[in-house]
């Protein structure tokens, strides 16, 4: 049972970092299209 | 399958089964990955800040207590009315939704703690460096910003002084510091729920933490970009702001209020979910129209991109484009009033009792409403020709951002606090500092209508002697408000050195949601194990399922 919880917890993280990757990636792009079609 | 479970294996250490509590000493604030500890730190702050800007409003309404130039000079009061408006809404404000968040969504989710924990660490740390950075502006030789806190080019780049470039690096900072806030509740939200709870299972406060962290992650990155821009245009020789160099100052204006406007229900909408758990624990009754109140969140959200224009109807924009803004901005009213209506329509009929949260919740509803009425006015281009730039607009927005925002948190720090410290405070003080606030603070900020209606600018150090006496009654109420938080101050600190230790774990008979079937006070690990779908069910305040 205990491997089980630490699976799902192991599991639940990586599906975090993967989120947090992807919205840090979004907010990178925001920046620089604010700057790119400023610059226009 | 197999080599995906060998791997997950792999990656488990041995100190992952430990359950430690915190570091004895200082060391512990400044090295904790806990989210309530880190909460903590953001609250704290938050009420510091609160204190800083106040003393600051304290100083702006001594200036303006009898009209003539008495106490300081016209360029030290611009340097006041802006930052005490940055410091607020950086410094305040959002830092102490911030915290309640921390605190308050791994517990309501059924969670461990958050998602990224060093991250959150980092993101809170960052915040007294920028602020310290932001105040020591003032005393730099120039002085400090003075072209207010939405920080117009060219005010802010061919005339600023020498210290703005401090204060851009601490807006890149603090924006750094809620972009990262704001990943790790999405990254929490969507990972680290129980997972018995659907989406249309998690509480109000969650949802609307979500989405605001959402409205952070689009909006934030343009105010990054605007004060970038302003950067290069003070220091290497572009153009983006300066028409000289072929380049638009009111561009500034559309890029500011792209953030701005979005930035304004960034403050809101975590205060609607406070208000949204509070309201249906002290009625008895579940919340009405859950499902409305979050589509309503969303609305608000969507709609908060497309209405920035309605800050610049002055700027000259084609009548096309005045009455586009008009109407998108008016039609917030609708998802707002959708909310107003569910919260009353909470009340109604409920077994309603009027503790020290319920009477804050109340004000609230009361009181925003008020400002929202007003922003409606502001709304329509006409009005808004004769309202733009006066004390009206001042009004307005803080009707909005004190009693609104700053109240859902002070109702939200009476409603949390006994099951955070494990203590209850004393009742008796908490009541009178609400009549002395709620009464205080409309002296203070409803004779602004007038003032506006009648023509008095905003950010003026002295005016024409047929606003002295509105003036003076503001002011009395500006001090009376700004010392009513010196006991509210001192109501926290005796209940957590010494309140009424409380047993239950659910403090208020009413409260349902998986938060309060933690212990009391609050163990410093959040849930270890995950709660059940039949628990998530049975704790949920509403009944859309």
């Amino acid at each position: 049972m205990k491997a089980d919880t630490n699976e799902i917890t192991k599991r639940k993280q990586r599906g975090a970092m993967v989120t947090a990757a992807i919205v840090a990636a979004v907010a990178i792009a925001i920046f620089s299209m604010t700057l790119i079609l400023s610059g226009k | 399958m197999a080599t995906t479970t060998t791997e997950i294996e792999a990656d488990i250490h041995a100190h992952d089964d430990h359950h430690h509590g915190p570091e004895p000493g200082l060391m512990r604030w400044v090295k904790t990955t806990n989210h309530k500890d880190i909460g903590y730190l953001y609250l704290w702050f938050a009420f510091s800040m609160l204190l800083v800007g106040g003393a600051m409003a304290m100083v702006i309404r001594l200036e303006l207590l009898m009209p003539g130039l008495q106490y300081v000079e016209p360029q030290f009061f611009n340097q006041m009315t802006t930052m005490h408006g940055l410091i607020m809404v950086f410094g305040a404000i959002m830092p102490a939704f911030v915290g309640l968040a921390n605190i308050m969504i791994p517990p309501m989710i059924g969670g461990p703690d958050m998602a990224l924990p060093r991250m959150n660490n980092w993101s809170f740390w960052i915040l007294p460096f920028a602020g310290a950075m932001l105040l020591s502006t003032m005393f730099m030789e120039g002085g400090g910003p003075a072209f207010g806190w939405t920080f117009y080019a060219p005010l802010s780049t061919t005339f600023a002084p020498d210290s703005t470039d401090f204060f851009i690096f601490a807006i890149h900072m603090l924006g750094f510091s809620s972009i990262m806030g704001a990943i790790n509740i999405i990254a929490t939200v969507m990972n680290l729920r129980a997972s018995g709870m659907k989406y249309m299972d998690m509480p109000l406060f969650v949802w609307t933490w979500f989405i605001t962290a959402f409205l952070l992650i689009a909006a934030m990155p343009v105010l990054a970009g605007a004060v970038t821009m302003m950067l290069t245009d003070r220091n290497f020789g572009t153009s983006f702001f300066d028409a000289a160099g072929g380049g638009d100052p009111v561009m500034f204006q559309h890029i500011f209020w792209f953030f701005g406007h979005p930035e304004v229900y960034i403050m809101i909408l975590p205060a609607f979910g406070i208000i949204s758990h509070v309201i249906p624990t002290f009625a008895r009754k579940p919340l009405f129209g859950y499902s409305s109140m979050v589509y309503a969140t969303g609305s608000i959200a969507i709609l908060s991109f497309v209405v920035w224009a309605h800050h610049m109807f002055l700027t000259g924009m084609p009548i096309a484009g005045q009455m586009y803004f008009m109407y998108a901005t008016i039609l917030i009213s609708v998802p707002t009033g959708v909310k107003v209506f569910n919260w009353v329509t909470t009340m109604w009929k409920g077994s309603m009792s009027f503790e020290i949260p319920m009477l804050w919740a109340v004000a609230f509803v009361i009181l925003f409403t008020i400002g929202g009425l007003s922003g409606l006015m502001l709304g329509i281009v006409p009005a808004d020709i004769q309202y733009h730039d006066t004390y009206f607009v001042v009004a307005h927005f803080h009707y909005v951002l004190v009693t609104g925002a700053l109240f859902s948190i002070i109702a939200g720090v009476f409603y949390w606090l006994p099951k955070w410290c494990g203590n209850m405070y004393n009742e008796k003080l908490a009541t009178i500092h609400f009549w002395w606030a709620v009464i205080s603070v409309n002296v203070l900020f409803f004779p602004m209508h007038f003032l506006g209606l009648a023509g008095m600018p905003r950010r003026i150090p002295d005016y024409s002697l047929q606003f002295a006496d509105f003036n003076f009654i503001a002011s009395i109420g500006g001090f009376a408000f700004g010392l009513s938080f010196l006991l509210l101050a001192y109501i926290v600190v005796d209940c957590i050195r010494s309140g009424k230790p409380v047993k239950e774990n659910r403090v208020w008979e009413g409260a349902k949601g998986l938060e309060w079937t933690l212990p009391t006070p609050a163990p410093y690990h959040t849930f270890t194990e995950e709660p059940s779908r039949e628990l998530v069910l049975k704790e949920s305040n509403h009944t859309a399922h």
